[in-house]
């Protein structure tokens, strides 16, 4: 996201709230890498984060006089991504046959690597980012959300629809199983430390 | 006196018990059991756990300020949606402004031929009286 100050979102929010059509493409201009970036971590491709973040943006157009300003401008809009990008993977699981059961383990399809390489940070970054996309995605989206982006609990609940207490077993869950799938890397990365 | 193998089962078997909580010690989440916070105090392998996790919190947490390249071509096709969508709401009020006029002229037009009809009678009721008067 282009780093903006509030005052000038503020002012673009509402311009385009007025109807200001060069406000609201500034506003998406703006706004648009962060709000990809966010679609691409929840859906893990994309094609689908194109999808999600198109959508958002109509949705938020639509929206755009009902939003009150009593909350970030950012922060509504990750709101209706997270939406989208939920819904639209709700539909996709639900026409899908071959839904990867959330309890079976995930084929290690990791690239082999030079072992000075896998000790990079970077490298290591990536790999955390190459296991995040594995993860089913309803344990994907509460990592990302809360994790990622510091969303608050209940926030997360809202959004997924969930109640609070199945949102932190669901985030307890996936960071569970994201540390399952990084077990390898980070035991030899502590074994290369030690030595 | 306890076997040493007792020792490490016992050992074991309540760091089994603390697994659970570790992610949430590792994030420094409120809500924490004390006693599952006392036996990784004490604990080097369950220490090793917490540290594992908050290196893995550590990477996602810097994973927001990394942000995506969106592809080529998507911003230009949002912004092509969103003037669709303008446009159709313009053709949308535009009609339903039409549709407005319309109903509101059709109204005027039947109210003013009603007033009309009624003076019209109102005024050869008068002259009637007045003939047979």
């Amino acid at each position: 996201m282009i780093a903006l100050p509030n005052s000038d979102l503020k002012r673009l929010v509402e311009a385009a709230r007025k109807g200001d059509r060069a406000a609201l493409d500034e506003l998406v201009r703006v706004t648009y890498a962060g709000t990809y970036t966010l679609a691409f971590r929840l859906t893990g491709n994309e094609d689908d984060a194109r999808d999600v973040v198109q959508e958002a943006y109509l949705r938020a157009y639509r929206g755009l006089r009902r939003f009150r300003g009593d909350a970030r401008f950012t922060t509504w809009l990750y709101r209706i991504t997270a939406n989208c990008s939920a819904n639209l993977l709700a539909k996709r699981a639900r026409n899908r046959t071959e839904v990867l059961p959330e309890e079976e383990s995930v084929v290690d399809c990791r690239p082999d690597h030079d072992p000075e390489q896998r000790m990079a940070g970077e490298d290591e970054r990536a790999r955390v980012a190459g296991a995040l996309a594995l993860l089913p995605w309803r344990l994907r989206q509460v990592i990302v959300l809360r994790d990622i982006y510091d969303l608050p609990h209940g926030w997360i609940a809202t959004e997924l629809g969930i109640s609070e207490a199945a949102a932190k077993v669901r985030l307890h869950r996936a960071r569970r199983r994201l540390r399952e799938l990084l077990a390898d890397d980070f035991e030899e990365r502590g074994r290369a430390r030690a030595s | 006196m306890r076997a040493l193998a007792d020792i490490v089962r016992l050992r074991t078997g309540e760091c089994r018990g603390v697994a659970e909580t570790i992610p949430q010690i590792a994030a420094r989440e409120p809500g924490v059991d004390p006693r599952a916070t006392a036996h990784v105090t004490e604990c080097l392998r369950c220490q090793a756990e917490v540290a594992a996790y908050r290196r893995l919190l550590r990477h996602l947490r810097s994973m927001r300020r990394e942000g995506v390249v969106p592809p080529a071509g998507s911003l230009p096709a949002v912004l092509a949606a969103l003037e669709v969508a303008a446009a159709e709401q313009g053709v949308h009020s535009t009609t339903w402004a039409v549709r407005a006029a319309y109903v509101g002229g059709i109204t005027v037009a039947t109210a003013a031929a009603g007033a009309a009809g009624v003076m019209v009678w109102m005024s050869r009721r008068r002259t009637g009286w007045a003939q047979t008067g």
